[in-house]
């Protein structure tokens, strides 16, 4: 697959990129090598600040004008990319080079049809005619099911994963040599992500490089001829994937692959022990990274929780549409029922647009249902007025999917934590000791107590909502996606702080997410749903390894696995069946 | 990274935003104008600091004197010392912007409120209402308020301060549409908050922040609608040195004597500019930096 001999398509060496001014240059890149051959799918894995998307796009000359980019050797094709003025880099961009972004809505203009987007990235020297057909021919390429109704229609009128294949068509419309992807399916739900990784190993197979970045090394590992770790601006790791993901050379990839949650991983520790800070600010002077300290990865038994048969929280043939601009009403969800039983950690999965996040709505009681009922202990829990829900709030917290946006943004991180504190009935006086006491269970330090939610880390926002939620001591934590926004290894740390507070308080889970394998780290049973309803419930183990329904199958082929050894198409393993959106 | 416009916060806009980043870049712009406004505070609240002369005195002997030593702006045609009239001016005219603003900036809230938090049937009603209010010039509905009402400074206020308040009132409703949707509103009911420490500690104060700062940039152009207004004779009368009003009873005068309506009419522009540049910069501080 690799020309090993042949000379590299993308030859990178020593590449450093910086930001800022004379005094305050921050060093984002910091002595970057890579080589990418023809017909080779390297993957640059990183997790965010890494500085691996600031790498890609140095690659397209796009790092931006405050950027200082040297490098000893950063060539295509024997062009040297550190001496392109404008028309240089014009000539190359889209031609030689494409580009795929994570966001494909925002990357596609939404005044211009999906024909027109792909036809404009094509070489300015074919007649009108001849474009038009190739734009048919690129949709078809990317797997577009109707190019001739695509072509006509609207980003917004694509689902999630048509306009990634739209986005990615109009990559290839100038046929260029090298596809660097960026995060292309992070907002795609799984199997959508399959179909898309799918058809970049068919572009590595129509001889083209691809670079494949990416902050997830499960979804590299089923692809990738080559893995390249980085970590703080610098290039940890770099060997064939196997390797990388067999045999790990460097700590930071191990604890990357020890941190991703699944069944293997059950009832021990993601996060390796104090993980090293990462620096606010790197010096101007390199310093060269040292080596990171020993993190063993320790097996450390998590207590069992003893779950006991009695539901708290139950819902009764829940049903929700809501009217849609288009077609008149949308069912979002559709004769649900389930139960919480008291001590478990229940885990509801389904894809994006499953109706996940309505349930979830109508069991906090933030959305009636238009049929069924929610029961809180016994007692009717929807259908019945705030008023009488507010006293038995504290018994039912949550915490949401965008920690950001739960927070009044004019509060500081005191502020808020003392509006629960409030709430639960601590006396004034006692609510400053009694916020740090909060902030530090969830591992908060208390001089972050003066900040603002949007002046923290994505994971000290999830450590203050869980903190927050905590403070009505409630017996049932909802938790909607709470870890889908975060970096591999701070998803673990907030994993393994969910599940200390579960054994130490004995509280009851449950946990919404569209990551199979959180899900399995640390659920007991599992509701799988897809389009409105629930089509399999049962213990986790049961549902991921015996799954009954044909979309849990289809669900579970299409997780990306870590694996050394790169399976075949996966595509062809999934039995066909209709996927809503 | 790349910033498109798209990204970054604010309601009026890209060329808003882009117009605050470029006053942000331009620091000594930013510096002036604060500079520039504390100078016009010294005058509004003790102009006797500034000027010597009584702004009233006439003095017939040295009336139309162009600027010397002695009068720095001149003298006018009855002899009275320009500068001095500016700077006592100064009070008046902004006197009559902020009251005006204050005005318009709390009947706006009200109503914006009402709009955004009430009803369907209400919001409509409401809005409808202004939209065919926007339709007009502010400064005619201000005239229609004086007509109703009479002239005088007072009544000019209130004249302006009512014709602001559609715009206002839009801003405001907008905002609360924006707010009455945002997560921390479920998080704050799925906590257990009751509906009054929601709407007072989470609803209000986030959907008037916007207000805030746009009733300071508001300031500027509520001065030049009273000065327009005494100019016409509607506002403030003479003798009363406001800035309009000067400008009024200087304009027979502007092809021998221009210094008397130059100064008061460049004290209006400074103002205005002033306290444009130092809204925008709050906007700023508010909304945050884009990224």
């Amino acid at each position: 697959m690799t020309a090993s001999g042949a000379a590299p398509l993308l030859a990178v060496e020593d590449l450093r990129v910086a930001f800022g001014r004379r005094g305050a240059l921050v060093e984002a890149v910091r002595g970057v090598s890579l080589t990418v051959h023809h017909g080779e799918i390297v993957a640059l894995v990183g997790e965010s600040g890494s500085g691996k998307s600031v790498t890609a796009r140095t690659l397209l000359g796009l790092a931006g004008a405050d950027a200082r980019v040297t490098a000893r050797r950063l060539e295509f094709d024997g062009i040297d990319l550190t001496r392109q003025d404008r028309a240089g880099w014009r000539r190359l961009r889209g031609r030689r080079i494409g580009l795929v972004l994570q966001d494909a809505l925002s990357s596609l203009d939404p005044l211009r049809r999906v024909a027109d987007e792909v036809a404009e990235a094509q070489r300015d020297d074919v007649s009108r005619a001849r474009r038009r057909a190739r734009v048919l021919e690129l949709l078809a390429e990317v797997g577009l099911p109707d190019p001739p109704t695509q072509a006509r229609q609207y980003p917004h009128q694509l689902s999630g994963g048509m306009r990634q294949r739209a986005l990615i068509a109009a990559a290839l419309a100038g046929a260029p040599d090298l596809l660097i992807a960026d995060e292309p399916t992070t907002a795609l739900d799984v199997i959508v992500q399959a179909q898309i990784l799918d058809l970049l190993g068919d572009l590595r197979a129509a001889g083209r490089a691809v670079l494949l970045i990416s902050h997830d090394l499960a979804v590299v590992s089923r692809l990738a001829d080559r893995i390249v770790v980085m970590r703080e601006g610098v290039v940890v790791e770099s060997a064939a994937a196997g390797e990388v993901l067999g045999s790990p050379a460097h700590e930071y990839t191990r604890a990357l692959l020890a941190a991703v949650p699944s069944a293997a991983t059950r009832g021990r520790r993601l996060a390796a022990p104090a993980a090293p800070q990462r620096p606010a600010e790197v010096p101007t002077v390199p310093v060269p990274v040292a080596p990171v300290a020993e993190v063993p990865v320790v097996e450390i038994p998590v207590a069992d929780v003893p779950v006991v048969q009695e539901p708290v929280l139950a819902a009764e043939g829940l049903a929700k549409r809501f009217r849609d601009p288009h077609d008149g009403w949308r069912d979002a969800v559709i004769d649900v029922s389930f139960e919480l039983r008291a001590g478990e950690a229940l885990g509801l999965v389904g894809a994006s647009g499953s109706g996940k996040t309505t349930l979830v709505r109508m069991l906090l009681g933030l959305l009636e249902p238009d049929t069924g009922e929610v029961t809180l202990d016994g007692q009717p829990w929807s259908g019945v007025a705030e008023s009488a829900r507010r006293p038995r709030r504290g018994d039912l917290q949550a915490i949401f999917q965008d920690p950001l946006g739960s927070f009044d943004p004019r509060l500081t991180v005191g502020a808020l934590l003392g509006e629960a504190l409030a709430l639960a009935g601590v006396p004034r006086a006692g609510r400053r000791d009694a916020a740090v006491r909060r902030a530090d269970q969830v591992g908060l330090p208390a001089a972050l107590l003066r900040r603002r939610p949007a002046e923290l880390s994505g994971g000290q926002r999830q450590r203050l909502a869980i903190a927050r939620a905590l403070i009505r001591q409630p017996r049932v934590l909802v938790c909607d996606e709470p870890v889908s926004s975060l970096d591999v290894s701070i998803q673990a740390q907030i994993l393994d702080l969910l599940t200390d507070l579960r054994a130490e308080l004995g509280m009851t889970l449950l946990f919404v997410s569209h990551d199979l394998g959180v899900v399995r780290h640390l659920c007991d049973r599992a509701l799988v749903m897809h389009a409105g309803r629930i089509v399999e419930a049962g213990e986790v183990e049961t549902v991921f390894t015996a799954p009954r329904h044909e979309y849990t199958r289809a669900l579970l082929a299409a997780v990306p696995v870590l694996r050394a050894v790169r399976p075949g198409t996966l595509s062809a393993q999934l039995p066909t069946i209709e996927v809503g959106r | 990274m790349t910033t498109t416009a798209s990204e970054i916060p604010g309601w009026p806009g890209f060329l808003a935003a882009r117009a605050t980043r470029s006053v942000l870049r331009a620091g000594p712009g930013l510096i002036a104008a604060v500079l520039l406004l504390g100078l016009v505070t010294v005058a509004a609240l003790w102009p006797g600091l500034l000027a010597r002369y009584d702004p009233d005195v006439i003095d017939l002997a040295a009336s139309l004197d162009g600027p010397n030593a002695a009068h720095w702006f001149g003298t006018d045609q009855l002899g009275r010392d320009v500068f001095a009239r500016v700077v006592h001016g100064a009070r008046h005219s902004l006197l009559l912007g902020i009251s005006a603003t204050a005005l318009g900036a709390v009947g706006g809230a009200m109503v914006g409120l009402a709009a955004g938090l009430g009803g369907r049937l209400l919001d409509g009603l409401l809005m409808r209402v202004a939209d065919i209010l926007l339709a007009f010039p502010e400064l005619l509905l201000a005239l229609v308020v004086i007509s109703v009402m009479g002239p005088g400074p007072v009544n000019a206020a209130v004249a302006i301060g009512v014709a602001a308040i559609p715009t206002y009132a839009r801003v405001v409703r907008s905002s609360a549409l924006v707010v009455r949707r945002a997560p921390y509103l479920d998080a704050a009911v799925a906590l257990g908050q009751s509906r009054a420490h929601i709407l007072f500690r989470h609803v209000v104060p986030n959907t008037l922040g916007p207000l805030l700062v746009l009733a300071t940039a508001g300031v500027g152009t509520a001065t030049i609608a009273g000065s327009a207004l005494s100019f016409l004779g509607l506002g403030t009368r003479p003798p009363v040195p406001e800035w309009g009003a000067m400008l009024s009873e200087g304009r027979n005068f502007v092809e021998s004597a221009w210094w008397i309506v130059v100064f008061p009419g460049a004290a209006i522009a400074a103002t205005v500019v002033s306290v444009t540049v130092v809204g925008r910069a709050a906007r700023l501080r508010v909304e945050g930096r884009p990224r």
